[in-house]
């Protein structure tokens, strides 16, 4: 269990949490966001790497895993000394010490590399060992901020299988700025933007929010285009060119279209 | 967590490869030593030489615990490992500990040589080994910590380049090639500029080339201690206070506690006390009264007294520098003035009659006019204070009878040149003295007690330091520790050829060696004390070199007869 209760983060100049709520059950949480919405501090404040500057954050566990948006190992030992001074740090008994890493490496699929020097490892090797760090411990609560940049769509599709190797009943919170990795991943959408929640819900109930709002519209009438819209894409079938346009207000000479979880994405943050 | 701090400090060769040389030298250094000394048997040019370890050392841990801080800080492993209950900063503890094991190896490793220097050579009194392991312990362990954490903290805080920018100023200021910067504004104002200089370099002892005193050692005194500690207490409350801690009491508690105790260290520093600095510092042996006597502007005066001290009772504490008690028994006493003379640094607090009354006192330069208002039988004078010449600090007394550490009746002139000065025989009289010093002391007066010494003499001398008494069956003799590696002692046979000497070269000079107390006196004291090889007096005499028992018999026979013949 989780809560967070009007959280405020302010440094120097900007507010990076501005009265942020929210409450986690299990299930894959997609943190939503723009570059700079708050979303790395949110993590932060969560995991007590920051303290808030107002507000409160309730959790009935003690550890949470987490795994940092720039994630990092000593350049110098293997993998396997990274895991066990990771796992000594989070008191891991070392009795079961090893049991445990190689559980962790196991499941990232990296004991082939175990005893490598992390200095040898690719991006997205580096980053499925901070997943095995994460988890080590079996914590009930996972943090990952952006654990899909830089990752190939191979290495996609790995990340989107080891999350449904760690078991169901956890609280998964994923962070990320792209939404399809949302929709391939997450059962539920928190979408924060200037510090605030402004969305909480099911990937369905996000489409909503573009419902009567997704048109597509044929590229010669780009001129007559007029109130508050927005042109998403653009896309050419049968040697026409068309625009994928967002608007709030009804465009006549354009085809409705089903929104996407993007649209109504977009949508929020547009309003 | 240790083990693996290790495993990340073994595995990181850049800096592994340093401390490890550091080790190596640290044998190396020593083994060369050691075998200079099995040469000349100098023990301290032996231990000076090892000493440059801590120089080494002082370089090479700032270096290592910067690298490993460094390398920690930017690895991005932080916030990882923040994310776990509250272990960062215990990881960063344990690593400051485990970079702290090096200077403590490099102690123990120096300390091992000189513990197998003194079980083969003739020592027998501990005073030297103690000496050593405290000063190891200051400047290798001490001084090594204190780069240690200063590593740490800029390496937490600060770019590389500005760290090792502000580390290359500490060495310059700690080293004597800064000695220019501060030699002249001191000269030509009244501010010692030299003090902002030795708040760095008395961190490492300082005037590594010149060969210590025989009889002090190197400088170890409780104002260095004071020193080393408030820098690793001060650095450790920066460090601290660096710290994320989730218990802000925790880290307000342990910032206090370090202020308060640095503090503590700081004015422990501050109030300084007796020391010896041999180097070119206004305060120096050499510098210190020849700059005063040239600049003074009270007149020298010397005139005798109309008066005679018939005992004196004196109560000295030594700790940073000397405090003491001097009552004086005086005969012939009229209405008038009293003129006495006390070595200017000693800053007299009361003077008063046998019954605790306030004197009428005034006090320029050497000198001190007490006016009672009625005739007085006793005068009790309280002061305190420290010459730079003869020393009484925590660590070592050279307090010679003809300096007036205590009231001497009349005027003298005492005027220094270059750390000499004027010797003065006061007339021959009944002393009674308790010293309460942290070493033990010896004197030339008879001891009648734990601190307690008592006899006839015309110049009482107090000393302490690293002294060994060899008493034989037949005589009391109290020896350099040093110099008896260096066959420069005075030993039984010595005294047997010398009474052999006088008897041959005066059959009735009813002198008996096996009567005295025997101290041998550093030349360097005694050349500056009393401007002779021999000093005697009734209970006890003083000599600086047994090279030959044909001199040493005349010089004996000569001093007697001018101490007999004087009052
Ligand atoms: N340590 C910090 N000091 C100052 N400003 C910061 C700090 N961390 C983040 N910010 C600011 O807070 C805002 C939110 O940042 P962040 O949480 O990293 O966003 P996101 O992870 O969603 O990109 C940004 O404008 C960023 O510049
Ligand atoms: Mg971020």
């Amino acid at each position: 269990m989780l809560k967070l209760h009007n959280c405020k983060k302010i440094f120097k100049k900007k507010t990076a949490l501005n009265g942020f709520s929210c409450e986690f059950d299990q299930g894959i949480y997609g943190l939503l966001g723009p570059n700079g919405s708050g979303k790395t501090t949110l993590m932060r404040c969560i995991c007590g790497i920051m303290d808030t500057d107002g507000g409160n954050i309730e959790s009935d566990e003690n550890i949470i895993g987490y795994l940092p948006q720039n994630f990092g190992m000593f350049k110098t030992l293997t993998v396997y000394e990274m895991m066990d001074y990771f796992a000594t740090l989070k008191n891991i008994p070392s009795k079961t010490k090893e049991e445990e890493i190689k559980r962790c490496l196991e499941l990232v699929n990296l004991t082939e590399v175990m005893n490598v020097k992390t200095k040898g490892l690719s991006g997205g090797m580096i980053r499925r060992a901070g997943i095995a760090q994460a988890i080590m411990g079996d914590p009930n609560i996972l943090i990952f901020d952006e654990p899909t940049t830089g990752l190939d769509p191979e290495e996609r599709l790995r990340f989107k299988n080891l999350l449904k190797k760690i078991k169901k009943d956890k609280t998964i919170l994923i962070s990320t700025h792209i939404v399809s990795d949302v929709e391939a991943i997450c059962n539920q959408l928190i979408v924060i933007n200037q510090g605030k929640n402004i969305y909480q819900g099911s990937l369905e109930e996000i489409r909503s929010a573009a419902k009567n709002k997704v048109y597509i519209v044929s590229e010669k009438y780009e001129d007559q285009l007029e109130g508050n819209y927005f042109i998403k894409d653009r896309i050419s079938k049968d040697n026409e060119n068309f625009l994928y346009v967002l608007s709030n207000s009804k465009i006549k000479f354009g085809e409705p279209a089903e929104p996407g979880v993007e649209d109504g994405y977009l949508c929020l943050l547009k309003n | 967590m240790l083990k693996n701090n290790l495993k990340l400090l073994l595995k990181s060769p850049h800096i592994s490869i340093p401390l490890l040389i550091l080790l190596l030298s640290t044998v190396g250094i020593n083994l060369y030593a050691m075998s200079s000394y099995f040469m000349n048997s100098d023990i301290f040019a032996y231990a000076e030489k090892s000493l440059w370890l801590c120089i080494i050392g002082f370089i090479i841990n700032f270096y290592a615990s910067y690298e490993f801080f460094y390398q920690i800080r930017f690895s991005d492993t932080e916030e990882t490992i923040q994310s776990y209950h509250n272990v960062k900063n215990k990881s960063d503890m344990v690593s400051l500990l485990l970079l702290a094991v090096f200077p403590f190896v490099q102690f123990v490793i120096s300390l091992f040589f000189n513990c197998v220097l003194f079980s083969t050579s003739g020592m027998t009194n501990d005073s030297y080994m103690v000496h050593i392991t405290l000063v190891y312990f200051l400047y290798i362990f001490l001084g090594g910590v204190t780069a240690v954490i200063f590593g740490a903290l800029t390496a937490r805080k600060i770019k590389r380049i500005v760290a090792y920018t502000i580390f290359a100023l500490v060495l310059f200021l700690m080293s004597g090639i800064s000695a220019f910067i501060f030699e002249g504004p001191s000269l030509s104002s009244s501010i010692n500029f030299w003090q902002i200089k030795y708040f760095f370099a008395y961190l490492l002892p300082n005037n590594l080339n010149t060969i210590p005193y025989d009889d002090y050692g190197f400088p170890c005194e409780l104002y260095r201690w004071n020193l080393s500690l408030f820098w690793v207490l001060f650095l450790l409350m920066l460090l601290i206070f660096t710290f994320r801690l989730t218990k802000k009491k925790l880290k307000i508690i342990s910032v206090c506690l370090c202020a308060a105790a640095a503090a503590v260290n700081l004015t422990g520093y501050l109030m300084g006390g007796s020391h010896i600095e041999a180097g070119s510092g206004i305060d120096s042996i050499f510098l210190s009264d020849y700059v005063y006597y040239k600049n003074n502007k009270t007149e020298v005066k010397q005139q005798s007294a109309d008066f005679k001290i018939t005992k004196y009772e004196m109560l000295l504490n030594i700790s940073r520098q000397l405090d003491a008690e001097v009552t004086m028994s005086l005969s012939d006493h009229q209405k008038g003035t009293y003129l006495f003379t006390l070595y200017h640094q000693y800053a007299v607090s009361n003077v008063t009659d046998e019954s605790g009354n306030p004197l009428k006192y005034s006090r320029s330069g050497d000198y001190i006019d007490i006016k009672p208002d009625s005739s007085i039988s006793k005068i009790k004078i309280k002061y305190s204070g420290y010459s730079s010449v003869f020393y009484s600090s925590s660590q070592g007394t050279a307090l010679p009878g003809n300096f007036p550490f205590y009231p001497m009746a009349g005027y003298y002139d005492l005027k220094a040149k270059f750390g000499e000065y004027n010797h003065i025989f006061a007339p021959k009289t009944e002393y009674s003295v308790t010293v309460n010093a942290p070493q033990k002391i010896y004197s030339n007066l008879k001891e009648t007690g734990d601190h307690t010494f008592y006899g006839k003499t015309n110049c009482p001398v107090f000393a302490g330091g690293l002294y060994e008494e060899t008493d034989s069956d037949e005589y009391h003799i109290c020896n350099i520790s040093s110099e008896i590696l260096l066959s420069e002692e005075i030993t039984p046979e010595f005294l047997d050829d010398v009474q052999k000497k006088i008897d041959q070269l005066d059959k009735n000079s009813g002198i008996h060696l096996k009567d005295y107390y025997w101290l041998k006196m550093s030349l360097t004291f005694c050349n500056q004390a009393f401007g002779n090889n021999v000093l005697y007096s009734e209970d006890g005499i003083m000599l600086s070199s047994v090279d030959s028992p044909e001199e040493t018999a005349k010089s004996i026979i000569e001093q007697k007869k001018i101490y007999d013949n004087a009052q």
